[in-house]
């Protein structure tokens, strides 16, 4: 390839990283624009979920050593900076950007976008009662209380009743997000397995649609969780109530669909497993590089998954669909590849 | 210490899967030469270049070097055949296979597998449509307790077909529907749009007759005239055997494990240098697994792009007059970068780490008996060297 094009990556997310890193390894220049003043996107929230110092391969400590590697490297960080106008240059792109200590605007030969999701704001679900019922906290919360105050973070609560909801504002089209979201299905077997292991008395439910149990990493947690006794039924409640008995409980009705039978049933904790969607300024970004949302608003592409209707234009991990971390870094790597045969036969 | 040593730009791609296929018209594209070689037939794709060798029906019996400079030993056609290549692209794919004994059902006119479908669907006109012409098909899934996402996409790629070029009526019978890939729940409303009814079942019951089959489960039963049954995928035969040659670890299920378990680096062996593809190493469909030999090109193309190769920062090195070759370190290093050497200028035999391999993990050296190995930087600052 000829000299050293230039790439901007937006965003510093998992994926964000990860283009940005294959890139600078492959010669090319690299600035990454991330708009929040440290790099690692919704990552950092993601905890770790191993039993007894036994792994679950949740991906929640991924984050670490790419942080590491993209210092010592040479691409540019501009942090708390974000892109304000683009303009075509010359078959390439002239990027003006907002809050960087740079006036002029960077050229680039590409642009990947690599701009991450939002998770489902489960105030959206009214009938769940998230924000007015004590007992009822979402998956992310939880996440992110076990990565601040330790895996001991639900030990002493007097938990006796813990239920999972999974498919909390996904593969619901009545709302706008006809997909699986990928995650909920393994992030909410892993942290029940978590709490088991902590509190074996615990009982804990997971109230699922279909239980994503496919891919070699999630099998095994997968078989472990109802070897564990934790209880997986195939109905999702309706609408989440304060208990009658208990204030601080919640109850929901169900439909157990497999036993036959309509069950009433009361929880200490419910935890709401929330899923992604395009972030709230997906809008923006496409308008600004010209390209198009899908139906449920993440970053439309061909058949590839990478590419945009703008040629030098490529999208990396969720903010083209939901993934896991690993997933959307295994994503991110293709988009460098595409990127870079792009490059390479601007070059020519 | 230690200079960046020269590389070419060269890979040996194994095995004759779409995944292999798709890596070696990639890296042809970013200008590598590529020698492909299967222990299988290669298939016959177009994929033609000065750049390209082939080699079908070849077995690997030995491999010597490390990153940079491995020698692969393969038995073609009655000679040996040796190849010179600076890493290595593993993807062989994965086995098809029908588990009989875990359905408990024999194959007939009226039990099928995905696999023969998917044959009868490509045969001539019009035969291929008339087989399943009008005709109410129960496809069963999950039922063997396993899902491979491979099989579960080609069931809804059947479903769609069935439905749409043969009017047959379609019931697809699942235990937890499988949609977590881009793209697959879009997937299954579009077959609902299409008419195929999906059903949900805990504990079915099904019945071949003498003309008929069913399923009873939760809502009723369903008659139909042939019942469709996923196959299985498994790891090939020759995975552990290739595993052992190519000193690469296995996971417990019997595919090829990556260095990192989290998959964070996707595709890189525990060997600098070997990668894996696919379906050798990872449940996915067929287009997913070239998506991912496209990923993998990039991790090698990272590797070998610059046309030279240089050690980590921190590695390995053994001092040859304290080792007592007791073989720890080449039995504890992960990353099988460490052998037992005749050291010509010294005259002894000691183990030697080779430094582009070693990814300064420090296993060897924290296991050493006699304490004969260090971690050394790469270059000491000037201020280190004065002192």
């Amino acid at each position: 390839m000829r000299e050293h094009p230039s790439v901007i990556v937006v965003g510093g997310g998992i994926a964000g990283l990860t283009a940005a890193l294959n890139l600078a390894e492959r010669g090319a220049h690299v600035t990454l624009v991330e708009r929040d003043s440290v790099l690692g996107g919704n990552a950092r929230t993601v905890c770790c979920k191993a039993i007894a110092g036994e792994c679950q391969l949740c991906g929640g400590c991924l984050l670490g050593e790419r942080l590491e590697l993209i210092v010592s490297s040479p691409v540019e960080l501009l942090l708390e900076t974000s892109v304000a106008r683009v303009e075509r240059d010359n078959g390439g792109f002239l990027v003006y950007l907002e809050g960087a200590e740079k006036s002029s605007p960077l050229r680039a030969q590409a642009v990947i976008l690599a701009t991450g999701f939002d998770h489902v704001d489960a105030h959206t679900k009214g009938p769940y009662g998230y924000g007015i019922l004590p007992s009822v906290t979402t998956g992310e919360e939880m996440e992110r209380k076990i990565k601040e105050e330790g895996q001991g973070a639900y030990d002493a609560l007097g938990l006796h009743k813990v239920a999972f909801i999974q498919c909390v504002g996904s593969r619901d089209e009545h709302v706008g997000r006809g997909y699986c979201s990928q995650v909920c299905c393994r992030y909410a077997l892993r942290l029940a397995r978590l709490l088991k292991a902590r509190q074996p008395e615990l009982e804990i439910t997971i109230f699922k649609m279909d239980i994503q149990n496919s891919g070699r990493d999630f099998q095994k947690t997968w078989q472990a969780a109802q070897e564990e006794g934790i209880r997986i039924v195939a109905g999702l409640p309706a609408v989440i109530r304060r208990s009658s008995e208990e204030p601080r409980r919640a109850t929901f009705v169900y439909d157990d669909i497999l036993a036959g039978q309509i069950v009433q049933e009361d929880f200490d904790l419910v935890v709401l497993s929330v899923g992604m969607q395009p972030r709230r300024d997906a809008e923006q970004v496409a308008e600004l590089f010209g390209i198009n949302q899908d139906r449920y608003g993440f970053f439309a592409v061909g058949d590839d998954l990478i590419s945009t209707i703008v040629p030098g234009v490529f999208v990396a991990g969720t903010c083209q669909a939901p993934r896991s971390m690993a997933e959307a870094a295994a994503h991110a790597q293709q988009a460098a590849e595409a990127c870079y045969r792009y490059l390479q036969e601007l070059a020519l | 210490m230690s200079q960046a040593t020269p590389v070419a730009k060269q890979v040996l791609v194994l095995g004759a899967s779409s995944e292999a296929a798709r890596a070696v018209k990639e890296l042809l594209a970013l200008g590598y030469k590529v020698l492909w070689v299967s222990g299988d037939e290669l298939p016959s794709n177009g994929l033609d270049s000065p750049a390209l060798a082939k080699y079908a029906n070849c077995r690997l019996y030995a491999l010597e070097g490390h990153v940079g400079r491995f020698v692969s030993h393969f038995l073609h056609q009655g000679q040996r055949l040796a190849l010179s290549t600076s890493a290595i692209i593993v993807a062989t794919g994965n086995e098809r296979y029908f588990p009989a004994e875990r359905y408990g059902l024999e194959l007939s006119s009226l039990v099928w597998t995905t696999s023969q479908v998917k044959e009868q669907l490509k045969k001539p006109l019009p035969q291929s449509v008339l087989a399943f012409r009008d005709k109410r098909i129960l496809l069963l899934l999950d039922w063997s307790g396993e899902t491979s996402k491979e099989l579960v996409s080609e069931s809804f790629s059947l479903a769609g077909e069935l439905c749409e070029r043969c009017r047959s009526e379609v019931y697809f019978f699942y235990r937890d529907l499988t949609v977590d890939s881009p793209g697959w729940e879009q997937r299954t409303r579009e077959l609902r749009d299409k008419g195929v009814v999906f059903c949900r079942y805990g504990e079915p019951e099904v019945t071949v007759g003498e003309a008929a089959v069913s399923i009873s489960y939760l809502e009723g039963t369903v008659e139909g005239d042939l019942l469709v049954l996923p196959e299985a995928v498994r790891p090939r035969g020759d995975t552990a055997e290739l595993a052992e040659i190519l000193q690469v670890r296995l996971g417990e299920d019997g595919y090829f494990q990556e260095l990192n378990i989290r998959k964070y680096r996707a595709g890189l062996s525990a060997r600098k240098g070997i990668f894996f593809a696919g379906r050798c190493h990872m449940d996915c469909d067929a287009s997913e697994a070239e998506s991912d030999a496209l990923q993998v090109v990039a991790a090698v193309d990272a590797l070998l792009g610059q046309g030279a190769l240089e050690p980590e920062e921190v590695i390995a090195y053994v001092d040859p007059s304290k080792c007592i070759r007791c073989l720890t370190c080449v039995r504890t290093c992960p990353h099988a970068a460490v052998q037992v050497v005749e050291y010509e200028d010294m005259d002894v035999v000691a183990a030697r780490v080779d430094e582009l391999a070693c990814w300064g993990c420090g296993a060897c050296a924290s296991n050493c008996p006699v304490q004969a190995i260090e971690m050394v930087g790469q270059e000491m600052p000037a201020w280190v060297q004065g002192v």
